[in-house]
């Protein structure tokens, strides 16, 4: 593939380059946001599995806009995360209750208005699994986010629409009035990834927060069956400017007249894949004299 | 609810025939496995080759991802007890197999399932422990979980008999249990932090006894040696490592996957692994080395399991399929210790070899030495031959039994017979020799090809009498075309009438040997014919010559290239004289090899074909017996081809294969009766998702589908859905590639004639053979850019195939437009009609759909990404005589009736009135059904939406033929039939009802086509990851 091709094929990853954010999944969180307004009011927001880090740019940019106060960002993940501007990182685990604490203790004992997460496992191909997986992660997500959260306040996270994604609605509509699932122009057609917009957060009367047991997805049951219309349902929000770009279409490179197309390096590049020593030493032609 | 009316009465779709990737396998005797195939179970007979046996154990939405016997069999009667668990699902199933003695297929009796019980959490691992049970030992189940928790279970019950919770509770990935009782078990588990914790299951406290950190990426599997001193892990970061369970130390790193490895079992002396990159790696447990590698699967390796007597290795591919490979006695890199010859005590590295005979093997060094090994035992000193300081980095070699020749940097070719007794240097060129050929004839007499320029190759004839000298001279000089680079490739005729030669561009050229050659010069002769591309645009690596019986006057050619082919040529001369015209005619053709072709062998002069084939694919060499039914007859493991390697073959039919590992030269004798080393019990399906299905030929309850996916092949599948056994009721009978990436179209027209259309704008025609098992390709193989080349064709519906010349079609392109083009049924070529110049769809078009009206108007319906569709005219189009491009002209009508994408459109009848439905199935998990008026205007009369039709986004809709009911299917998984009905108050207002529903295990479905046979039977066919086909 020449050096171009990524960027004919996909025109949000040449945006991206070109506007300076980090990942092209930047423009899902502001189409989400152009449709349910999620940043409005927003003072205090955490950005969950954040590496490597283009929700949280658009956090501590956008946020700025909608409220007249210093609004704080905190950014959660594993790995180290290159630092931004406005922006307090923590290099934690978010099924840790100190991690929960941290969060807080940065918001100087509040809670946060909106908790968002773009995370996603290392994907296998074996549908079921990676779909559990992921919702595994939304889970412990939702888990740290009922520590953190204030009453009213949001939660966004990545899914997989797959077989078992209704077990996922039945559980985070017992947290939350109105449940969405929106999928943003700039996320492909082809790809299974939707993001779930839990709004005015409500924990049932008896729930009390705890870490030190993850939250499980529901089973399929009588109320929650596999089929059928009587399964927990969830309504569908298409967001982003129809007007804006197809992440499915073809583009020529040059969509600007005024500005012609000139290849861009990606803002960030990747930062140590697990493989990286098995590319190495392939590079250096070990695998020639091994089988 | 939104007019979905359920009727979820009667009898759902039911699943007849699936192939879906194998993600568990497991031995129940040594010839006897069970395979995961989605939620079925089947039982296969490794000896016959045949699944004897197969039922469905879980529901049908879990797909099973584990099987574990039980490792003792109470009941004597051949009944095996197994548990089966996939997602939080498990159950114990029995199976009684009869095992009859006169050699037959053993009989499965029954397969009898037990509850299907709930775990809490996903079950990553199972095993089968003894417990004290009301004072009496039981067996009891053993159940790892995803947030590493245990559970013992008794079996009947599935009551929980002991609950255990490890201190930390990070998600796993994978988990391993080891222990013959409760209170021995350990637990393993990788967690999604790239470490392997281990626990005791009785420990109270649940603290972590080891803690195995080193992996840079999240465990995906975990493997316990039988004694339980051993633990193997493999991981995101392409590695296998072994640890020692008891001190947690880290025995060995293995690097060598090209991809992430998913799985591993631990023999007694070796591990095997499955990886991302379709193989199973081989390695050895005491050295860390890898021993061997096969090449499993398209796709990755799930599962792997080994026989009770560790015989014999299952692993089950992505791809659905499930290879069979030997370990132990007879693989031959397993044993290498006892079996093959390293000649390690080389002095510098090998340049080139050759083998002599069986057991003697020359070999040119890099410490100027050509030297002599005896391979048949370890220990011997070699024999020096010749010092050759023009060895040194840089020597070719080339064997035949009882000569081996060795040309060097100097033009000088060194001459070995007489098992080492007679070495001559002939001084045969003036610059370097850069290929050379042994061949031979018999009774000391031999052929020696070589060459130093490209252009030209001189021939010598060597003779070698027992007792006599060692004779030579040349012959003549055979010349190429100018610049042909000759690849080593020789042969000649048993009477030296004729000789044939090959190039590296694919080349034969054949001489005819005049009878009286002058004695007192070397004549120069031209080729008599030739053939320019015999094997395309791949080298032709080797070529021999037989007398065909047919043809007395002529002789059969047979060649093999890099292009993994075997050809045949005959090469007939007209005429009596000298000057006679040569014919060369291709006779047969033969795929041997996914890899090259690189040498003949001539083994056996009893057979009608005496000839094998050595191949490399995928860093193996294989010897392959040619006939009908290509045999590999050795297979071992080597570098590359392009490192230094030789076979022999003895006259008892056993062969030495020498090549070069790890910088080392070893030898490896194959026993002559070693049988095919691995066996396929059921063949991989597709390498990719496969993203596009069409019905090409009912016959006979039969039908024939072409599939085609993300790996740019397009394969013909033959569903019998009345096959007894449940693997051969879906079968792929052929398979072709013209497309450089991925497919996203199938579609038949004009019954006959098949389009395929995908990424970079490809459109390419088949032909549907008779019979419907094979796809011929229509047109140049090379196709010219069409327009719309820079995007993706994402749909294609035909608009008129009723002429018999030409077939008018549609395509929808991720350019936003849409292009009308005319194919010619038996050229296949394509011509531009017309486009949608304006690109009105603004968005990547994503549907297509086609109704023909009552008056013979033909209307295109389109879908795109942001949920607009359009109806355009097209008649005016299609009556056109000449092809002129043109616009296709403004829509019809065009209305926003999906929040997102439009993934797929049908049409159904035409309603008397000249009405029609159209539904349409989104991204956004909804169904509309609108009904149509037409006269110079589309009018929209209703339009019903069903915002929940699914969980997920829709992938495809289809009506059957009577239009009486719509299938659609999603990623969600689910297939619906719904029923098209009319409104009570209005029977102009089309509605859907929901009639049936059905979980398909075919995982990311894309695909969808229907066929109605004449006794109204419909099938579905489903396909994504898997294919799998319903009967509603």
């Amino acid at each position: 593939m020449g050096k171009s091709s990524k960027d004919k094929r996909d025109v949000y990853y040449r945006l991206a380059k070109e506007q300076g954010w980090r990942a092209r999944s930047a423009f899902k969180l502001l189409q989400v946001n152009e449709e349910f307004n999620i940043f409005q009011g927003v003072t205090r927001a955490v950005d969950l599995c954040a590496a490597p880090g283009s929700w949280s740019q658009v956090l501590s940019k956008e946020l700025k806009k909608n409220s007249p106060g210093d609004p704080q960002v905190v950014a959660v993940d594993l790995q180290a995360m290159a630092p931004l501007p406005g922006v307090v990182q923590i290099q934690g685990d978010i099924t840790k209750l100190s991690t929960a604490e941290q969060i807080i203790s940065h918001f100087d004992g509040a809670q946060a208005d909106l908790v968002v997460s773009d995370g996603a496992p290392d994907v296998t191909g074996l549908h079921d699994l990676d779909e559990y997986i992921q919702a595994q992660l939304i889970l412990a997500a939702l888990n740290i986010t009922t520590h953190v959260l204030r009453p009213g306040g949001t939660f966004v996270a990545k899914i997989f629409r797959g077989k078992d994604v209704t077990l996922l609605y039945a559980q985070l509509k017992i947290f939350f009035r109105t449940v969405h699932v929106a999928k943003p122009r700039s996320s492909r057609n082809s790809s299974i990834e939707a993001f779930i917009v839990c709004m005015d957060y409500c924990p049932p009367a008896d729930y009390v927060p705890n870490m030190a047991n993850p939250l499980m997805d529901v089973p399929y049951n009588v109320s929650n069956p596999v089929v059928g219309s009587n399964r927990v349902i969830v309504p569908f929000v298409a967001c982003g400017d129809l007007r804006g770009f197809d992440a499915d279409m073809t583009y020529s490179l040059d969509t600007d007249e005024s500005e012609p197309y000139h290849h861009r390096d990606p803002t960030q590049s990747p930062i140590n894949p697990p493989y990286k020593k098995a590319l190495e030493l392939k590079r250096s032609n070990y695998y020639n004299n091994t089988l | 609810m939104d007019g979905v009316k359920e009727l979820c009465k009667g009898i759902s779709p039911k699943s007849i025939a699936r192939q879906v990737p194998v993600t568990s396998v497991e031995f129940l005797t040594e010839t006897i496995v069970v395979s995961a195939n989605g939620s079925e179970l089947r039982v296969h007979d490794t000896v016959s080759k045949r699944v004897v046996g197969s039922a469905e154990v879980l529901p049908g939405h879990v797909r099973i991802h584990g099987i574990q016997k039980r490792n003792d069999r109470i009941e004597d009667d051949g009944v095996y007890i197994l548990t089966v668990f996939g997602a939080k699902s498990w159950t114990v199933v029995r199976i009684r197999l009869t095992l009859t003695a006169d050699d037959k297929a053993p009989v499965v009796d029954w397969i009898r399932q037990g509850l299907v019980h709930s775990a809490e959490d996903w079950i990553k691992a199972a095993q089968w422990v003894q417990m004290a049970c009301d004072g009496e030992q039981a067996w009891g189940l053993a159940l790892a979980l995803a947030h590493c928790q245990v559970t013992v279970c008794e079996t009947e019950t599935g009551r929980i008999v002991l609950a255990a919770q490890c201190a930390e509770r990070s998600l796993l990935y994978a988990a391993a249990l080891w222990g013959h009782t409760i209170d021995e078990l350990t637990v393993a588990g990788g967690t999604v932090f790239n470490e392997v914790l281990l626990w005791q299951a009785q420990d109270p406290t649940g603290a972590v006894s080891q803690r195995l950190r080193g992996h840079d990426g999240v465990i995906f599997g975990l493997g316990i040696s039988a004694d339980g001193s051993t633990i193997a892990s493999v991981s995101d970061d392409r590695t296998v490592r072994v640890w020692n369970k008891q001190t947690g130390e880290l025995e060995h790193t293995l690097y060598g996957h090209g991809a992430r490895v998913w799985t591993c079992v631990i023999l007694d002396r070796v591990i095997v692994s499955g990886s991302e990159d379709g193989t199973c790696r081989v390695w050895d447990r005491r050295s860390g080395e890898c021993v061997d590698v096969w090449p499993q699967s398209a796709k990755s390796v799930w599962a792997a399991a080994a026989s009770p007597q560790q015989t014999l290795v299952a692993a089950g591919g992505g791809d659905g399929s499930l290879g069979l490979w030997p370990v132990g006695a007879r693989q031959l890199a397993a044993r290498r210790v006892e079996d093959t010859c390293q000649l390690g005590s080389l002095g510098g590295g090998v340049r080139a070899v050759a083998l002599l005979d069986c057991g003697a093997a020359v070999v040119a060094t890099d410490a100027a030495r050509i030297e002599l090994h005896v391979t048949t035992r370890n220990d011997g000193e070699p024999r020096l031959l010749a010092h050759a300081p023009e060895c040194r980095g840089y020597a070719v070699a080339a064997g035949a039994p009882g000569l081996a020749a060795v040309g060097l940097r100097d033009g000088s070719v060194v001459v070995v017979a007489a098992g080492g007794g007679i070495t001559r240097r002939l001084r045969l060129h003036a610059a370097a020799v850069q290929r050379v050929a042994v061949a031979a004839h018999g009774n000391g007499a031999y052929d020696l090809f070589t060459a130093s320029a490209t252009d030209c190759v001189l021939w010598s004839r060597i003779t070698c009498a027992p007792a006599g000298p060692l004779l030579s001279a040349p012959v003549a000089w055979l010349r190429l075309t100018p610049r042909a680079q000759w690849t080593g490739a020789a042969g000649a005729s048993a009477g030296r009438a004729w000789v044939a030669l090959g190039t590296a561009h694919g080349a034969l050229h054949v001489y005819a040997i005049p009878v009286d050659l002058p004695a007192d010069h070397t004549p120069a002769l031209s080729p008599a014919a030739s053939v320019p591309h015999a094997h395309g645009h791949a080298a032709l690596s080797c070529v021999a010559i037989r007398h065909a019986d047919a043809a007395p006057r002529g002789v059969a050619v047979l060649t093999g290239g890099r292009d993994g082919m075997l050809r045949a040529f005959s090469v007939v001369a007209d005429g009596g004289d000298a000057d006679a015209a040569i014919r060369i005619t291709q006779i047969t053709e033969q795929r041997l090899t996914g890899g090259w072709v690189e040498r003949l062998l001539f083994i056996d002069q009893n057979q009608h074909m005496p000839w094998a084939a050595v191949t490399f694919h995928r860093k193996r060499l294989a010897v392959i017996r040619i006939s009908a039914r290509p045999a590999a007859i050795a297979s071992v493991a080597c570098a590359a081809a392009a490192k230094p390697w030789a076979v022999a073959c003895a006259p008892t039919g056993a062969l030495t294969v020498a090549v070069m590992v790890a910088g080392q030269l070893r030898v490896h004798a194959v026993p002559a009766a070693m049988a095919a080393e691995s066996a396929e019990l059921v063949a991989g399906l597709s390498a990719a998702d496969v993203r596009a299905v069409a019905v090409i030929r009912i016959s006979d309850r039969r039908l024939w589908v072409a599939a085609a996916g993300d790996d740019g092949h397009v394969r013909v599948l033959r569903v019998q859905p009345a096959a007894e056994s449940a693997a051969s009721r879906l079968c792929v009978e052929s398979e072709a590639r013209r497309h450089v990436s991925a497919v996203r179209c199938v579609v038949l027209a004009a019954a006959r004639l098949v389009v395929t259309a995908g990424a970079g704008g490809a459109l390419r025609c088949w032909h549907v053979d008779d019979g419907g098992g094979r796809l011929r390709a229509l047109g140049d193989a090379r196709q010219e850019a069409l327009p719309g080349a820079a995007a993706r064709v994402m749909a294609v519906a035909v608009l008129d195939d009723s002429a018999s010349t030409h077939v008018a079609f549609a395509a929808a392109y991720s350019d936003s437009s849409i292009r009308v083009w005319l194919a010619d049924t038996s050229t296949g070529r394509l011509e531009l009609l017309a486009h949608d110049a304006r690109r009105l769809h603004g968005c990547c078009v994503l549907s297509l759909a086609t109704v023909r009206l009552a008056d013979g108007r033909v209307l295109l319906l389109s879908g795109c990404t942001r949920g607009q569709m359009m109806v355009w005219d097209t008649t005016k189009l299609l009556n056109k005589k000449a092809c002129v491009e043109e616009d296709i002209g403004p829509p019809m009508w065009s209305c926003k009736v999906h929040q997102s994408g439009i993934n797929s459109i049908d049409t159904a009848v035409v309603l008397q009135n000249g009405a029609f439905v159209v539904a349409s199935g989104g991204d956004d998990c909804c169904l509309t059904l609108s009904t149509f008026a037409v006269d110079s205007h589309v009018h929209l009369l209703s339009q019903q939406r069903y915002e929940f039709a699914h969980a997920s986004a829709v992938q495809q809709i289809r009506f059957t033929r009577d239009g009486c009911r719509l299938v659609s299917v999603s990623t969600d998984q689910r297939l619906v039939v719904w029923r098209l009905g009319t409104e009570k108050d209005n029977n102009l207002s089309y509605c859907l009802y929901l009639h049936h529903m059905a979980c398909s295990q075919v995982a990311d479905p894309s695909a969808l086509c229907l066929s109605t046979d004449s006794e109204g039977t419909t099938m579905a066919v489903v396909a994504g990851i898997g294919i799998e086909v319903f009967e509603i």
